[in-house]
């Protein structure tokens, strides 16, 4: 299955474990990864300054991945998979928009035919591969090694299920994509009443202190529910439920009691994988604890 | 955020401001019920940053300058809570996003520098930041080559900063 894969900003400048442990993980389930050519940002984080300007940004995503003939455009990133759905369903509903996104796009050489699947990590594995595939590889693996030490909660972050009037890759009220593909590699998990809550990313551009007591306060709370650690999808998600140092120096709140790593990375190790092949020497949460309970 | 005691001066209210963001935007503050659905679920209400209904009030009374001019309209986390369950249809996100586009029309001073230089970047490099080293917890560092990572793929900047000149985004970029 060829996937055009879009990283963003963060993923291939700061976030590398999540590009490490994916490009990884993801040709053992028959996917062949191809690089987005002359990729930009999404956009996302700047919506603020100006909506045409997003919009440009997003839209030139669609145009690129359609100009590779891709099928299925794959981002890792919840913020830039929001984004390019965004912008996608406003190309597609407002005419003045259309328009002038398509102006602008011209002067790269570039258009929107619209015929694109836009996919994120989470439904991509759950949907398009499913977890029965997952299964048969993890077991069919020589290596396999279940996760059946670990409690894990599931971390979806907003952006992948909100807005709910366009296509999500779960539900807004009850998703459970993940907690399904954390069961796949043998460990177990738990609903549990902080799971759709935020974990303060956007924030810290503005109020540092109040975003890491958001991701504090969930943190103890995954903490206090018993979980070994917590699993994301999600770069920006996932760097500030890693920063327990900072978490704990700003708020008092000790939450080094667990961990966090990324979907990819959790899957990797139930492959057999080395950590060190899926990014984990990056990791900044007490990660150690865990790799030693499952060796 | 801002001086609670500030006193209102009834000459300077824009009571057109909430007319036009409903004609331009998807949201109506118009016709919010102060059921502060919005405040109960807002992330960053909840460490006492946002007051999200106090905002969509003020619009509604009219007082623009004072919102625009406001750091509290920066320090949304984008969460989509208010968008997902106000009852009334306000989308109060859409909102947030529209007065940040305006305070930046307007040249104010409170635009974050973070977002100011993730687009110094963008029209440089065509992302928020360049490739950082890491540092793993043995305190040793990383970059993408170590790291076995491709290559990146670059954009041509200067034809991305020719097109967001003609955005908004002109407002930033000096």
């Amino acid at each position: 299955m060829n996937v055009v894969l879009y990283l963003g900003c963060t993923i291939p400048t700061q976030e590398y474990a999540y590009e490490v442990s994916a490009r990884e993980v993801l040709p053992h389930f028959g996917v062949n990864l191809i690089d987005l050519q002359n990729a930009a940002c999404c956009g996302q984080p700047l919506k603020g300054i100006d909506n045409l300007g997003w919009l440009y940004l997003a839209s030139r995503i669609i145009a690129l991945a359609e100009q590779q003939n891709a099928e299925t455009l794959l981002a890792l990133c919840n913020g830039c998979h929001v984004s390019i759905c965004e912008a996608k369903h406003i190309i597609e509903s407002d005419e003045n928009l259309r328009e002038k996104i398509a102006e602008l796009l011209a002067e790269e050489d570039l258009e929107i035919k619209g015929q694109i699947r836009i996919r994120h990590l989470l439904d991509f594995l759950h949907d398009d591969i499913g977890p029965q595939k997952i299964k048969q590889v993890l077991e069919h693996s020589q290596d396999f090694k279940p996760m059946s030490d670990l409690k894990l909660a599931a971390h979806y972050g907003c952006h992948i299920i909100r807005p709910s009037s366009i296509d999500r890759p779960d539900e807004l009220d009850d998703p459970c994509k993940l907690e399904a593909l954390i069961e796949v590699t043998g460990a177990s998990t738990a609903k549990y009443p902080e799971r759709l809550e935020c974990c303060g990313a956007p924030m810290l551009a503005t109020v540092d202190k109040e975003s890491f007591q958001i991701s504090g306060n969930k943190l103890m709370a995954i903490q206090n529910r018993g979980f070994d650690g917590v699993i994301t999808v999600c770069p920006f998600c996932e760097r500030m439920l890693e920063r327990q140092e900072a978490i704990s120096r700003v708020t008092g709140l000790d939450v080094t009691g667990i961990f966090s790593m990324y979907y990819t990375q959790l899957l990797g190790l139930a492959m057999g994988i080395e950590s060190e092949q899926l990014g984990l020497q990056l990791n900044m949460s007490s990660i150690e604890k865990m790799l030693n309970k499952i060796s | 955020m801002e001086d609670p005691k500030q006193i209102v001066d009834f000459s300077q209210l824009d009571l057109e401001f909430s007319n036009y963001i409903k004609q331009n935007t998807s949201a109506n503050p118009l016709v919010c019920f102060t059921c502060r659905t919005c405040s109960s679920l807002c992330t960053s209400g909840k460490v006492n940053v946002l007051n999200i209904a106090k905002i969509v009030r003020q619009i509604v009374f009219g007082l623009k300058d004072s919102v625009l001019n406001s750091k509290e309209i920066w320090t949304c986390a984008t969460c989509m809570k208010c968008q997902e369950f106000c009852p009334q249809g306000v989308n109060p996100l859409d909102m947030i996003y529209f007065l940040q586009n305006k305070a930046v029309e307007a040249g104010t001073s409170t635009i974050p520098t973070a977002y100011i230089e993730m687009i110094k970047s963008i029209v440089k490099i065509g992302l928020i930041q360049a490739p950082q080293e890491v540092i793993s917890a043995d305190f040793d560092e990383f970059d993408r080559d170590e790291l076995g990572l491709p290559d990146l793929s670059m954009p041509d900047a200067d034809k991305l900063k020719l097109n967001l000149l003609k955005t908004g985004f002109r407002h930033v970029i000096k």
